[in-house]
């Protein structure tokens, strides 16, 4: 006879059922009990769960390697893919699981739709439809994240659908994209949301799901309802079982899609994950506002609609049925036929289905190759190499002495700034520097401005600030003058802008 | 007879369900422990690219105090290549030994003081002979030397 082992009954399931609510907890979110089919159809919260948790964690793992700037994210990502040990398994992971997390849903939506779970649970319910609209935006926010042609192409057509949204579009494509045009900003948008605020949200609402508004059982006796509840249990853990080791075998054999870098976009056919083909196919047949009011607009009227359905319907039960049915029927219906005619397409048509081939023997190939580090400048040791790159881009409040006033010096952060302000703008019990060399009280010389700093009492100046004329290198002082002469106030700045501008239109 | 092995299946049954639950969520929780653990590896460190750096010529190495070096060495840390300044004191008076400027105490850069002919290190008054031995000061160990060679008239250092 097989030892009989009872969790219930040993030292730590006592302690559990003493210190904590988890008993009532787990009969409250597994209310009503069912058997057979039924209960077999509920474990599909079960693969939710797990697949919420198996995001998180490969979520985290990833973090640890990648760099969400458009200098860095693409080399990152091929670092993770080609030299951190696991780390092709555990963006495959992260990747299956999101395109898996919206069909869970679905299924997870479906089968409350045929057991009318609407009817008598309807915080689960209204969970599970907003937890559908949560994993759809965090698949499209986190496609921009690797940055390479697929994330490009992605976030272009993010940020025009957001443009040519009616009323608010040119602030709702500013705000998506962080300005006018795409940029690392962008990207950093994109990692926001993805990491931080939509995450955030769905941890909300799993908690206020199963900690507030779970609904207490029936009136069944409490035998039952532990029997129920550990046979149902036990159910969801076998379906999480085998969709866990179904997905960690898959990810083992397909990997994540990675596309070549920006640079190289010109043939590269972007696919998006199997969860966005039908807002791919949408786009062939739509355009300008129609297009846009269409790709936020369906799915927020079919998941809305199926919110509302059950809170504003209450008499008529048969005619809730049938609507709350057709919506269903519709909504993913219409998905699912979309998403068939994308696959049909792409495979039917040799021309695209040859560069696609060709793409995935692409892919194949770099996976096969040895990782190639990215050249940066000098970590630690010389803050001010990274100060002159970033001076050879165009700077766009360029003054004359060559400086410019955004870049500050790094030994004025370090020597100066304590005092005189992060950009000069001064303290309580400092003077500010911006103006000194143009201000007509002022107008130091740039002589006198290094004499100051060399000894400002050798000068008749302040006599608490120290002299410097041996804690600094010549070259330092140098890049400290031409930098405090940059320093204007904004009208300044804005007048010069007004001068050049005419200048260019006289040249015009 | 019946209704003991009825029994039997149905203390069985129990079992197996107490046991598959920690069963699965063992098996998810170690997959993802063991990935986490292999992919948090911490990398081999900083690492130069190459060994054998040059310094200077042989010929222009010469005097009787520490000559400070810069050398640029390509470092390699995960996913990034940078170049890095790496300073080093050359003392020609000591058959061309080569130290590191690194204090061993907590890293600081140390200084050569022509005054007192000492290796001083400004952070915590670490005091270090000419030649590199530790004389005062919080530091227990003498200055990093360099392995170092000449070839054909340079003199090189390997660096790590």
């Amino acid at each position: 006879m097989a030892a009989e082992i009872n969790i219930q009954n040993s030292r730590v399931g006592r302690w559990i059922e003493r210190e904590t609510e988890l008993k009532s907890l787990i009969f409250r979110v597994t209310a009503d009990p069912e058997s057979g089919a039924r209960a077999w159809a509920r474990t599909t919260s079960g693969v939710l769960a797990m697949l919420l948790m198996i995001q998180v964690v490969t979520g985290i793992l990833l973090a640890f390697h990648y760099v969400p700037a458009a200098t860095t994210a693409y080399t990152t990502v091929a670092f993770i893919e080609l030299a951190v040990r696991d780390g092709a398994w555990i963006r495959s992971m992260h990747y299956h699981s999101s395109v898996l997390l919206p069909i869970a849903a679905g299924l997870h939506i479906l089968q409350m739709v045929i057991r009318s779970a609407y009817a008598s649970g309807r915080s689960a319910w209204t969970f599970g439809l907003v937890l559908l609209g949560l994993v759809l935006a965090a698949g499209a926010t986190g496609y921009a994240l690797p940055w390479d042609a697929r994330a490009i192409n992605g976030v272009n057509i993010a940020a025009s659908l957001a443009g040519n949204a009616p009323l608010f579009g040119d602030a709702a494509r500013a705000w998506l994209i962080d300005g006018a045009a795409i940029s690392t900003l962008t990207l950093s948008r994109f990692y926001g949301l993805h990491v931080y605020v939509i995450p955030a949200i769905i941890v909300t609402a799993a908690i206020m799901r199963i900690f507030i508004f779970a609904k207490a059982p029936a009136d069944i006796d409490e035998h039952t309802a532990a029997e129920w509840a550990r046979d149902q249990f036990a159910r969801n853990m076998i379906v999480v079982g085998i969709v866990f080791a179904a997905t960690a075998l898959f990810s083992s054999f397909y990997p994540a899609p990675f596309g070549p870098p920006v640079a190289d976009t010109a043939t590269y056919l972007p696919r998006p994950g199997p969860q966005f083909l039908w807002l791919f196919e949408m786009q062939k047949y739509t355009d300008g506002s129609l297009a846009a009011i269409l790709a936020t607009g369906f799915p927020a009227v079919i998941i809305g609609g199926l919110i509302a359905v059950p809170l504003f319907i209450k008499r008529k039960l048969q005619f809730r049925r049938i609507a709350i049915a057709a919506l269903y029927v519709v909504g993913f219906g219409t998905a699912t036929a979309l998403t068939c005619a994308a696959i049909y397409q792409d495979a039917s048509e040799p021309r695209i289905a040859e560069q696609l081939a060709k793409q995935e023997r692409d892919e194949t190939a770099f996976r096969a190759s040895k990782f190639e580090p990215q050249t940066v400048s000098a970590a630690v040791t010389k803050p001010s190499t990274t100060a002159d790159e970033v001076k050879a881009e165009p700077a766009a409040v360029e003054v004359a002495g060559g400086a410019n006033p955004n870049m500050i010096p790094p030994v004025y952060t370090t020597s100066c700034a304590k005092c005189h302000g992060a950009s000069g703008e001064g303290t309580k019990k400092f003077p500010e520097l911006i103006g000194v060399t143009t201000r007509e009280e002022d107008q130091l010389t740039p002589e006198l401005v290094l004499a100051i700093i060399n000894d400002p009492k050798s000068v008749g100046r302040s006599t608490k600030m120290p002299a410097y004329h041996d804690k600094l290198s010549e070259a330092e002082k140098q890049e400290l003058v031409s930098w405090i002469r940059s320093l204007k106030p904004e009208t300044d700045i804005e007048a010069e802008r007004t001068v050049q501008t005419a200048k260019i239109d006289q040249e015009k | 007879m019946k209704k003991e092995n009825k029994e039997t299946i149905r203390k069985d049954r129990r079992t197996f369900l107490s046991i598959l639950p920690v069963g699965v969520i063992g098996i998810v929780g170690a997959s993802m422990t063991l990935a986490a653990k292999r992919s948090l590896e911490p990398a081999a460190g900083t690492a130069a690219e190459e060994s054998w750096k040059t310094i200077s010529e042989i010929g222009e190495i010469a005097g009787e105090e520490p000559i400070e070096k810069t050398i640029a060495v390509t470092c390699r840390s995960g996913w990034s290549r940078s170049v890095e300044d790496v300073s080093v004191f050359v003392l020609p008076q000591h058959e061309n030994k080569v130290l590191s400027s690194v204090c061993p105490h907590e890293g600081c850069p140390i200084v050569w003081d022509a005054d007192s002919k000492n290796f001083l290190c400004p952070c915590h008054d670490s005091f270090f002979s000419d030649s590199g031995r530790r004389l005062t000061g919080p530091s227990t160990r003498d200055l990093t030397e360099f392995e170092s060679r000449v070839e054909n008239g340079k003199l090189q250092i390997k660096v790590k």
